[in-house]
C-alpha cells in the first residue's frame, strides 16, 4: 500500500441544505442536516471508502469535498491549504487535482458531443494545452489507458454500452493528471464482470498516477476490492472507519455488521432470505428514516393522541386543540376519570377518558394495552409541591415530585415507546417547565424534578431516534393555570402552550421555550445565567 | 404437464435500416409451477428482449422469426395482438428494474394500484379501495391508509418497488417477470425485497421468473436458473446443482468472477 | 400549500402594476403628440388652450401629474375620458366583459383543438393523421391570428354570407340583459335565441384568435406526449393491460401537460394582445377596439386605464396558468 504525504484532510465537516418542502410565506428557508461532524483524511496514492445507504450522506459529502455544496462548518484541507471558503476564482487551480467521476455517466456526458471533444474539454477550460494536435494526442494516449481504442474519439455517448461509458467517464476525470478522484457509485447497475474489469482499471490507474480515491459505494464488495480504508456513514454521522481488511474481518459496529450481511454471496444460503428479524425493523425504520431525515416532522391531523393530566389546564388545552386540528382520536387521561366527564360529552365521537395515575404502573400499563393505535404521547402530567430544599419540613415533597414528574414521565415512555414504532414512529412531548434550566430558591426541588425529566427527555430523544420517534421537550414559562396560581403576572394562557407545542411538532424542533418569558429566560441563560436566576428569583410568590 | 411457460427454439431479431442483428438464437425456457426460475445472463445477452417477448411488447423494430411461446395452452406468438393482450395482461404480471421509473409521478399510490383491481379482478371502487390497503399491508408498508394518497416521489426506492410488488401480486397473476428488480436499490434494501418476493411467492403459488445479472441475488432466491449466453441458454439446472457443479464453460467463468469479486473471507 | 403561494404572489402584484403605470404614465408624455390639439374646435383661443390645458392638469410637471392620478386611482377613480368625456372606470367597465368573453372563448377553443391534435396525433403516429396534424399546427403557426379574421370575413362574410361580419349582437334584436356578459347571462336566462345570435357573432373573431394558439398547444403536448409514451410507466400500463386510449389520456397525457402549461401562460398573453386587432377587424366592443380609438384620439386617462386593465388581465391569467401547473405536478405543489 502506498501512502505518501497528506493530501486532503476534512475537519470536523458540517453540512446543512435548505429543505424547501418545508419554507413558509416568510422568513427563511428552515435547513435540513446532511453531514455531522465528519473527519477524514486522504493521504496521496491511498484509496478511501465511504460507504452507506440512499440517504446516508455519502454523495453529499463527495460534492462537499468538491465544494460543490458551501460547508456550514469544519474545514477542507488540500495540500496544506485551507480552501473551505476559497472563492470560485481562487478554487480553479485545485478543480484540476481534484476531479470527480459521476454516478450516471449517461447523463453526465453531452449526448450531442463526440467523445473527442467530451474528454479535450477540460484541457482548454482548465489545463493550459494550447495546440488541437496535442490535445488530440493527450486523448488517445488516455482512451489507451483506459483500454478504449482510438475510433471511441468519433463516437457519441448513446453508441457505447454501460461499461465503455464509464471508461469514458475515468478518460475525462484523468485528462488534467488529477491528484485525488472522486468516485461516486460508479459501478452500481453494471454487470459483475464489468464491474471488476471497471475496477481493475481503476486499481491500475491509482497505482500508475499516483492516484487518491475516494470511492463511494452502498455495495461493501465493491469497496473491498479497491479500497485501502473505509468509512461507514450512516445518516450523516461516521458510524465506523478504519483499514479495510480490519473492517471486514473484525466490523465493531453492528451497523457495518448489517451492511456486510446484506451483501449476496453466490452461493447456497436457504436461511439468508428468512434473516434476523429484529435487523428486518431496524432496516424499516432506516429506510423510512431517509425520508424522515428530509421531512422530521409530526402530522398532528389524523394523529391519535394520548393526554396525561388531561383534566385542567394545558393538558385540557392540548386534547381541545388535537381535536380543533384535526386528531382521530384523543386519549384523555386524569387521576380522576370523573373530572373527564365534560371533556368527554363535548367531543364524544373523538375524546376517550382514562383512569391513569403516572405514579401508578398498573394504571400505566392498562393504558397502554388500550390505547394501542396512539401515535402521539403527551406527557402533561406533573406536580409542583414549591419546596426548598434544607428549609422544608420533610422530603416528602421532593420525593412526590421526582416520583411524579421524573419517574412518571419515564414510565409513560418506556410504556409507549414500543406502541409509537409499531404505528410507524410517532412523537413524544414531554411538558417541562422553564424551571428545567434554572435553579431557585424555595422550590429547588421542583427545578431538580424538572431538570432531571428534560435530561431524561434528551436520552430519550437519543435512543429513540432510531425508530423515528420525535422528541419534543416543551419549556414553558409562568401559565395561568391552577397550579401556579400564586405567581403574579403576565402569565401565558395555556391555550397558548397546546397551540406553540403542535405547531413545533409539525416543523421537526426539538426544544420549544414557549411564551416570551421562557425564550427570554433562555437566551439569558446562554449569556449570563447568574443574573437570570438572580432576576428570576426575585420574581417569584413569597 | 406441469410447466406454466414454455418457450421453445425461440428466435429473434432486431432490423435497424435493413441490417438485421439477431438476438435470441433457438431459446428453450421452461418454467415449472410454484418456482423461481433464474435467468442470468450479462447485459446484451438477451434476457431483456426475451421478457418482452414474453410479456407482448416487443418494440416495432423486433420480430419474432421462429418459435413458440407456450402459455395456458395457447401459443402467444401465434395469436392475435388483441386476443394475446388479454391473456398476458390478466395472468403475466411484472416487476420492472427502475421503481423510481415505473410509477406514474402524477398519480396517487392507491388509484394506480386501484385501477389495475378494478380492471382485471372487476372490483367497484369502494372494495378495491379496500384490497389496496390489504395490498399495501401484504408487502409490509407501514401506514398504508397514508401511503395510498401520496404521491410515487414522497416514497423512497424500497417503498416504491413494494408498491410495484403489490400491484405485480394483486391479480393473483400465474406469472411474474421479475426484471432485474433490485439492481437499482441498496443492498440492505435488495435485501428485503428479495424476502418479499420470496414470501409472497411462496404464499400465493405464482411462478416467477427472476432475471438477474447478478449470480449473488440468484444463489439466493431461485429454485432454478437457466443461464443466457449470446442469444442462447447455455445451461438449466436446479440452482444448487448449478452452485455446486456448474458444467458449461462460460458458467463456470462467471461464478468464479463473482466469487472472486464477493469473496470477503481471507483477505490477508 | 397553495394559500401561502396565492398570497405571495398576490403580494407581488402591487409593484408589478405601479411599475407599469409609472413606464406608461411616462412614455405617454414624452412622445410627441398633444391631446388637446385633438379636442379643441378650430378658431379656439391660445386661452381657450391653455384653460382645457389647466383643466386637465397636463400644465404641471410630469412627477406631480402622475402623483395626482395615482392618489385619485388608489380611490378607484381613473378619471375623465378626454375624447369621451366619461369616467374611465365605467367606459371600461362597459367594454370588458366583451372582450373577456371571447378571449375565455378562443382560450377555451384553441385548449380543446389543441389537445385533440395532439391526441390524434400521438395516438396514429407514423400515421396519416399524424401527417394531416403536423401540416395543420404548420399551417397555423404561419398564419397570423388577424389574417384569418380578414381570410374569414371574406370568405363567410362576403363570399357565403353565412356568418356577420361585424359587432357582438343583431342590432334588431332589444336587449334587456343586466350584465355586460351576455353569453353567460342568456345562458343563465334561458334566451336561446339570444345566445344563438350571440354565439355567431362570436365564432369568426374567437377561431381566429384561437388558431395560432392551438397550433402551438398542438405542436408542444405531442413532442411531451411522444416523450412521455417511452416512459417505463407507459410501458407498465402497457403490461397491465389497459387499453391504448385509456393509457394515452389518464397515464400520458397529464405529465405531457406539464411543461405545455408551463409554455402557455406566455402563449395566452399573446392571445390577449391579438384580441386589439381582431376587435377592430370585426367591430367587436370590447377594450381591445377601444383601446385603437383611445390611441388615435390620444385620451391620456383612457389609455393608461386600458393598460392598467390590460396589465391585470396579464397577471390573472399567469396566476391561473401558474396554478394548473401547480395542480399539474404534484411535486410542485408541495412545495
Amino acid at each position: 500500500m502506498m501512502s505518501g504525504s497528506k493530501l486532503l484532510e476534512v475537519q470536523n465537516l458540517q453540512l446543512a441544505l435548505p429543505d424547501r418542502s418545508r419554507s413558509r410565506l416568510f422568513g427563511q428557508v428552515p435547513e435540513t442536516k446532511i453531514l455531522t461532524d465528519i473527519s477524514l483524511v486522504i493521504n496521496e496514492g491511498e484509496s478511501l471508502g465511504i460507504v452507506g445507504e440512499s440517504g446516508s450522506g455519502k454523495t453529499s459529502l463527495g460534492r462537499t469535498i468538491l465544494r460543490l455544496h458551501e460547508p456550514t462548518g469544519g474545514k477542507l484541507i488540500f495540500q496544506g491549504k485551507d480552501i473551505t471558503h476559497l472563492s470560485e476564482k481562487h478554487l480553479k487551480s485545485f478543480r484540476k487535482d481534484i476531479q470527480m467521476i459521476f454516478q450516471d455517466p449517461q447523463s453526465s456526458l453531452n449526448p450531442r458531443h463526440q467523445i473527442r471533444v467530451i474528454l479535450s474539454q477540460p484541457l482548454s477550460t482548465l489545463g493550459h494545452v494550447e495546440s488541437k494536435a496535442e490535445a488530440d494526442r493527450i486523448t488517445r494516449v488516455v482512451l489507451e489507458r483506459v483500454g478504449l481504442s482510438h475510433d471511441f474519439r468519433k463516437r457519441y455517448p448513446h453508441e457505447l454500452s454501460g461499461g465503455e461509458r464509464q471508461r469514458i467517464g475515468i478518460a475525462r476525470a484523468i485528462m488534467l493528471r488529477p491528484k485525488l478522484i472522486v468516485a461516486d457509485e460508479i459501478v452500481s447497475g453494471l454487470d459483475v464482470s464489468t464491474q471488476a474489469r471497471i475496477l481493475n482499471l481503476l486499481q491500475g490507474l491509482k497505482r500508475d498516477l499516483n492516484l487518491a480515491l475516494i470511492f463511494i459505494s452502498h455495495d461493501l464488495a465493491v469497496v473491498r476490492h479497491l479500497c485501502d480504508r473505509l468509512l461507514v456513514l450512516r445518516n450523516g454521522e461516521v458510524v465506523e472507519s478504519g483499514k479495510v481488511r480490519r473492517i471486514f474481518r473484525s466490523p465493531k459496529s453492528a451497523y457495518t455488521k448489517h451492511l456486510l450481511s446484506a451483501v449476496p454471496l453466490p452461493k447456497i444460503e436457504p436461511d439468508w432470505l428468512i434473516g434476523n428479524p429484529s435487523m428486518d425493523s431496524s432496516e424499516m425504520s432506516n429506510e423510512l428514516g431517509e425520508k424522515r431525515t428530509m421531512e422530521n416532522k409530526f402530522e398532528v391531523s389524523n394523529c391519535t393522541a394520548i393526554v396525561t393530566g388531561a383534566n385542567r389546564g394545558i393538558g385540557r388545552e392540548f386534547v381541545e386543540a388535537l381535536v380543533g386540528q384535526g386528531a382521530q382520536k384523543v386519549y384523555a387521561c386524569a387521576r380522576n376519570i370523573d373530572s373527564l366527564d365534560d371533556l368527554v360529552t363535548k367531543h364524544s365521537d373523538k375524546v376517550q377518558a382514562i383512569k391513569l395515575d403516572i405514579t401508578n404502573d398498573e394504571d400505566i400499563a392498562n393504558a397502554a394495552d388500550s390505547c394501542t393505535d396512539i401515535n402521539l404521547l403527551i406527557n402533561n402530567a406533573g406536580i409542583n409541591r414549591l419546596q426548598a430544599f434544607i428549609a422544608a419540613d420533610s422530603m416528602s415533597g421532593a420525593q412526590e415530585e421526582m416520583q411524579t414528574n421524573y419517574f412518571g414521565t419515564l414510565s409513560m415512555c418506556r410504556a409507549f415507546a414500543p406502541i409509537l414504532r409499531k404505528n410507524g414512529g410517532g412523537a413524544i412531548v414531554n411538558i417541562l417547565s422553564i424551571l428545567a434550566r434554572v435553579n431557585l430558591p424555595l422550590m429547588g426541588s421542583l427545578c431538580a424534578s424538572k431538570s432531571a425529566a428534560l435530561s431524561m427527555t434528551q436520552g430519550v430523544r437519543a435512543e429513540l431516534t432510531k425508530q423515528g420517534t420525535a422528541v419534543l421537550a416543551v419549556m414553558p414559562g409562568a401559565v395561568d393555570t391552577d397550579m401556579s396560581r400564586d405567581f403574579p403576572p403576565p402569565k401565558m394562557p395555556p391555550a397558548q402552550v397546546a397551540k406553540d407545542t403542535l405547531s413545533a411538532l409539525q416543523s421537526g424542533e426539538e426544544e420549544l421555550y414557549c411564551g416570551d418569558m421562557a425564550s427570554g429566560v433562555a437566551q439569558g441563560l446562554a449569556g449570563d445565567p447568574k443574573a437570570v436566576e438572580k432576576e428570576f428569583a426575585g420574581y417569584l410568590p413569597g | 404437464m406441469n410447466a406454466v411457460l414454455d418457450v421453445q427454439n425461440l428466435y429473434l431479431g432486431v432490423s435497424q435500416k435493413r441490417h438485421y442483428s439477431p438476438i435470441l438464437n433457438g431459446v428453450n425456457l421452461e418454467i415449472q409451477r410454484s418456482q423461481i426460475h433464474g435467468l442470468v445472463g450479462e447485459s446484451g445477452a438477451g434476457k431483456s428482449m426475451l421478457a418482452k417477448a414474453i410479456l407482448g411488447i416487443l418494440p416495432s423494430s423486433t420480430t419474432i422469426d421462429k418459435g413458440y411461446i407456450h402459455f395456458k395452452g395457447n401459443d402467444l406468438v401465434g395469436m392475435p395482438r388483441y386476443e394475446r393482450r388479454q391473456l398476458a395482461s390478466r395472468h403475466i404480471a411484472m416487476i420492472p428494474q427502475d421503481p423510481m421509473t415505473s410509477l406514474n409521478p402524477v398519480r396517487r399510490v392507491g388509484n394506480q394500484l386501484g385501477d389495475v383491481l378494478r380492471l382485471h379482478m372487476k372490483l367497484n371502487r369502494t372494495l378495491a379501495q379496500e384490497r389496496v390497503l390489504e395490498l399495501l399491508n401484504d408487502v409490509q408498508i407501514r401506514d398504508p391508509k397514508r401511503v395510498v394518497h401520496q404521491y410515487p416521489f414522497e416514497l423512497s426506492g424500497g417503498m416504491r418497488q413494494r408498491v410495484l410488488i403489490a400491484m405485480a401480486f394483486s391479480c393473483k397473476p400465474e406469472l411474474i417477470i421479475a426484471d432485474e428488480p433490485t439492481t437499482a436499490l441498496d443492498v440492505t434494501v435488495q435485501r428485503q425485497i428479495l424476502q418479499l418476493i420470496k414470501q409472497l411467492q411462496s404464499e400465493t403459488g405464482t411462478s416467477v421468473l427472476f432475471i438477474s445479472h447478478d449470480l449473488g441475488v440468484i444463489a439466493k432466491i431461485c429454485d432454478h436458473v437457466s443461464i443466457l449466453h449470446t442469444g442462447n441458454v447455455v445451461e438449466m439446472q436446479s440452482a444448487v446443482n448449478l452452485f455446486q457443479n456448474p458444467r458449461h464453460e462460460y458458467t463456470q467463468n462467471l461464478l468464479e468472477i463473482t466469487s472472486h469479486y464477493y469473496r470477503f473471507e481471507n483477505t490477508d | 400549500m397553495s394559500f401561502p403561494f396565492l398570497l405571495r404572489r398576490l403580494v407581488l402584484v402591487i409593484p408589478t402594476l405601479i411599475g407599469v403605470s409609472i413606464i406608461v404614465f411616462v412614455l405617454l408624455r414624452v412622445v410627441p403628440g398633444d391631446p388637446i390639439m385633438m379636442m379643441i374646435p378650430p378658431g379656439a383661443t391660445e386661452d381657450d388652450i391653455d384653460h382645457l390645458r389647466q383643466l386637465y392638469g397636463l400644465d404641471k410637471p410630469i412627477l406631480e401629474q402622475y402623483l395626482v392620478w395615482f392618489s385619485e386611482v388608489l380611490k378607484g377613480d381613473f378619471g375623465t375620458s378626454i375624447s369621451l368625456r366619461q369616467d374611465v372606470v365605467e367606459l371600461i367597465l362597459s367594454r370588458l366583459p366583451a372582450t373577456i368573453e371571447l378571449a375565455v372563448a378562443a382560450m377555451f377553443i384553441s385548449v380543446i383543438l389543441g389537445t385533440s391534435l395532439a391526441l390524434i396525433g400521438t395516438f396514429w403516429s407514423n400515421q396519416w393523421p399524424e401527417t394531416i396534424v403536423d401540416g395543420f399546427t404548420g399551417l397555423n403557426q404561419a398564419i397570423p391570428d388577424f389574417l384569418w379574421g380578414l381570410i374569414f370575413i371574406l370568405a363567410f362574410g362576403v363570399l357565403w354570407p353565412l356568418l356577420p361580419v361585424s359587432g357582438r349582437i343583431d342590432p334588431r334584436i332589444n336587449l334587456d340583459l343586466v350584465s355586460q356578459f351576455y353569453i353567460v347571462e342568456s345562458l343563465i336566462r334561458g334566451e336561446f335565441s339570444v345566445f344563438l345570435t350571440l354565439i355567431k357573432h362570436m365564432i369568426m373573431p374567437a377561431i381566429a384568435l384561437a388558431l395560432p394558439l392551438t397550433a402551438v398547444i398542438a405542436r408542444s403536448l405531442k413532442a411531451s406526449l411522444r416523450e412521455t409514451m417511452t416512459q417505463d410507466y407507459i410501458r407498465m400500463a402497457q403490461v397491465k393491460g389497459f387499453g391504448p386510449w385509456r393509457i394515452l389520456i389518464v397515464e400520458a397525457l397529464r405529465n405531457a401537460m406539464i411543461p405545455t402549461v408551463a409554455l402557455s401562460g406566455v402563449q395566452f398573453n399573446f392571445l390577449l394582445g391579438g384580441t386589439v386587432l381582431i376587435e377592430r377587424i370585426f367591430s367587436y366592443p370590447g377594450i381591445g377596439n377601444m383601446s385603437i380609438g383611445a390611441v388615435i384620439d390620444r385620451d391620456l386617462p383612457l389609455i393608461q386605464g386600458l393598460i392598467i386593465t390590460f396589465a391585470i388581465l396579464f397577471i390573472v391569467t399567469n396566476l391561473v396558468i401558474d396554478m394548473s401547473y401547480r395542480t399539474l405536478n404534484p411535486r410542485v405543489r408541495n412545495e
